[in-house]
């Protein structure tokens, strides 16, 4: 397809080629206003469009445009109930503390999260284990957000002619170099490619670039996702067929087996991941690449996928050229829930290879309705985004906005993918792949390959949308909080904004040296870092903006006490399970407990600490 | 919408409460439908599935419109619901010059003159 690869990398080059527009414009028109306020916060001057789409492309970070459609693809139907918090995201993200918040925000002439924190109850401290908790938890965020950009970046140029030349070169020139030579080459360079682009374009042009790009990102994703549901519903012959088609299929079974070619080769062969074999006890493909050994007639063993539907079964014969090659099954392994089971696909639970309850087991269904827009409402990142409005009218257009933007987007993604299952079997072996797969065959389908580029440029945005919030998040608590509140707070303007570059610049080194070799479990650690910085701040921040007996060690209880369940629970799945996995105490996902927690901590200091101070009372009540 | 031109603490705080309220009372709503709709129609169906408009019944009813009726719910309360005030805190600071517990009021000519204030009071404190 190199058609596709082609269009993938203009696209890409035009797309990179805008965003450094909008920082160029964006550095003019910050010219003349206070650095920090500015770099930090747009000097708080943004209205209805801006405040929309960057709150909801900040939000729609990579997970929504490879890990979602992944999702959809290997579960089916029960995806719209997984993700059906989402219709009250926007209101109860933007408009349970978004006013209120915006307020106290301008009375203590905070820029940041911790700041708002430290000037409610005018306490150093307070300010401290906010930053320290955000810094934590939010650099876990950043590097798989780092990681996704490069991951999403390799997979929409992997068959790029000039592109395969650039990583042989970067491949020979690190292969000594300890460290970066672990990593994949392919890899390597997309991961830099991407970190300098968005490092330089947040540098260049701070939070006003960050949200003008997050308003391109956002109608990039908006057009991307409305022209694959076209284009999806149309191939499949309309949404009543694929729901049907889905309810006859049987989710395929994993497995490991040797293949096998009836002559002997002279030399190696290499069979690619993804092959497609047709035998008389069924039909397969390789879920990894085998090698045949020159002289042998048999790989090693290999990681395989069985299609088990029937009528899936027959297409896949037609169109699978006859080969000499053979699979000879060692194991399969039938999914924990659902194996045979027609209907599985268009139900609740939906199957799942590991889970002997099913995708969604109702507990899981009742924690992902509060953790959406809560855990959306607890996030530093979109916290920022509210201190940045004008105006209250701005906030109330701006939930209109969202709201109708998200609908759009998740309800078309659900059914696009729905549709991608039935059009597009063996996508197990590589699930994340299933988007920019899925916008290559639809747009080669439909005699439009040049599409693909606009299509595959929809989930390259909603990650660069997402890296580039966090890394001004972490910055900021670094330079605003650490050194001018606490370190040197008379600092000129000259050194804040040399400061300022500096450490986005390191912070984002730091973030793509671990990237590198990306640790085991780094999926986990985006569970972890989402669920640690919403159990931390939302209980706090909600009670510190609407109760007036809040006092600061009750926010600092707050903030500890989620922490601590966060972690608690972590450390006692890991001793279940032995894998980086929270304890889900009466099958409920960590963060209801974890905000229970919270409150309790917060609750409990308020009634037996100090009471709160008569002229902080007076200042915000 | 009811626009306020009131833009003390109390004002904001109590409007903006009251809207906390009624969000928390919508997500309910949802909640309630949502999972309740679903737990019920939609697991574990063992006769042939039915369909509407081209979807699981129970993905309709269940999810796509409470979905759409979270939207123009969210919508209303947001357009019509929601009162509006001035932000600024300059706008918040009495005519008289005073601040509300009596002190002057003085607006800090720098972000460093006001932290060291900030940090003097801390100190004091």
């Amino acid at each position: 397809m190199p058609e596709t690869s082609n269009t993938a990398l203009i696209t890409f080059a035009g797309y990179t080629f805008v965003v450094f527009l909008l920082a160029v414009l964006a550095n003019r028109a910050a010219k003349g206003k206070e650095f920090v306020g500015e770099y930090f916060l747009g000097s708080r001057s943004f209205g209805v469009w801006a405040l929309a789409l960057t709150f909801a492309a900040t939000n729609a970070s990579g997970g929504s445009f490879m890990g979602f459609p992944a999702r959809i693809y290997t579960h089916g139907w029960t995806l719209a109930l997984w993700i059906g918090g989402y219709m009250v995201v926007p209101l109860v993200s933007m408009g349970l503390i978004g006013k209120r918040l915006n307020q106290v925000a301008r009375k203590c002439d905070a820029l940041t999260v911790p700041e708002v924190l430290r000037g409610r109850f005018r306490s150093s401290r307070v300010g401290l284990v906010a930053t320290s908790l955000l810094i934590f938890f939010m650099f876990f965020y950043l590097l798989a957000q780092f990681k996704a950009g490069g991951k999403i970046l390799s997979t929409l140029l992997a068959n790029e002619p000039l592109f395969q030349s650039a990583v042989s070169v970067v491949g020979s020139a690190t292969e000594n170099i300890p460290w970066v030579n672990q990593a994949d080459p392919d890899y390597l360079v997309c991961l830099l490619v991407f970190s300098v682009a968005v490092i330089v374009y947040v540098v260049y042009g701070g939070f006003r670039a960050v949200v003008w790009t997050d308003v391109m990102q956002g109608i990039v994703m908006l057009v991307g996702v409305i022209l694959m549901l076209g284009l999806a519903l149309w191939q499949v012959g309309g949404l009543s067929n694929a729901t049907r088609r889905l309810a006859e299929m049987t989710p395929p079974e994993n497995g490991v087996g040797v293949v096998r070619t009836t002559s002997a080769t002279g030399s190696e062969r290499s069979i690619a991941k993804g092959t497609w074999i047709a035998q008389s006890d069924g039909v397969f493909r390789l879920a990894e690449e085998a090698t045949i050994e020159a002289g042998k007639q048999e790989s090693e063993a290999v990681k395989i996928l069985k299609i088990t539907t029937e009528q899936e079964i027959v297409q896949l014969r037609s169109k699978i050229e006859p080969s000499d090659l053979r699979v000879r099954v060692r194991r399969l392994d039938p999914y924990e829930y659902g194996a045979g089971q027609k209907g599985v696909y268009v139900s609740n639970p939906g199957p799942d290879p590991t889970n002997s309850l099913g995708f969604l087991a109702f507990g899981t269904a009742i924690s992902f309705f509060v953790f959406w827009p809560f855990g959306a409402a607890g996030q530093p990142s979109n916290m920022v985004r509210l201190l940045s409005f004008k105006d209250t009218r701005t906030l109330r257009y701006s939930i209109v906005s969202v709201s109708i933007y998200y609908g759009v987007i998740y309800l078309a993604l659900i059914v696009t993918f729905c549709c991608a299952r039935v059009l597009m079997p063996g996508m197990e072996i590589d699930p994340d792949r299933t988007m920019p797969d899925f916008a290559t065959k639809v747009t080669v389908d439909a005699g439009v390959p040049w599409l693909a580029g606009v299509l595959v440029a929809a989930p390259f945005a909603a990650v660069m949308s997402s890296v580039d919030s966090f890394l001004l998040v972490v910055s900021s608590a670094v330079v605003r909080d650490i050194y001018q509140n606490e370190i040197n707070g008379r600092a000129s303007e000259k050194r804040l904004r040399l400061l300022s570059h500096v450490v986005t610049i390191v912070v984002g080194f730091l973030a793509v040296l671990f990237v590198l070799n990306p640790p085991t479990y780094l999926q986990d650690l985006i569970v972890f870092a989402t669920g640690g910085l919403a159990a931390c701040f939302l209980i706090p921040m909600v009670l510190s903006l609407y109760w007036r007996r809040m006092t600061g060690e009750a926010a600092i209880a707050g903030m500890l006490g989620g922490t601590l369940t966060h972690l608690g629970l972590t450390c006692w799945g890991y001793a279940w399970k032995g894998e980086f996995q929270p304890y889900e105490f009466l099958g409920l996902n960590p963060f209801i407990w974890d905000l229970l927690g919270s409150t309790l901590a917060s609750v409990t200091t308020v009634l037996i600490g100090p009471r709160a101070s008569k002229s902080l009372v007076d200042k915000f009540f | 919408m009811s626009e306020s031109s009131d833009s003390s603490s109390d004002a904001i705080h109590s409007s903006s409460l009251r809207e906390f309220w009624w969000i928390l009372l919508i997500w309910g709503a949802c909640f309630a439908w949502t999972i309740g709709y679903c737990r019920v129609f939609g697991y574990e169906l063992d006769e042939p599935i039915a369909l509407t408009f081209g979807m699981p019944s129970w993905a309709f009813w269940g999810v796509f419109v409470p979905w759409g009726i979270a939207t123009i719910v969210s919508c209303w309360f947001a357009l019509t619901q929601m009162q509006d005030h001035p932000l600024d805190s300059d706008a918040t600071a009495p005519a008289n010059g005073k601040d509300s517990i009596g002190q002057p009021s003085v607006a800090p000519t720098s972000k460093g003159q006001d932290l060291n204030e900030v940090r003097s009071e801390i100190g004091d404190a």
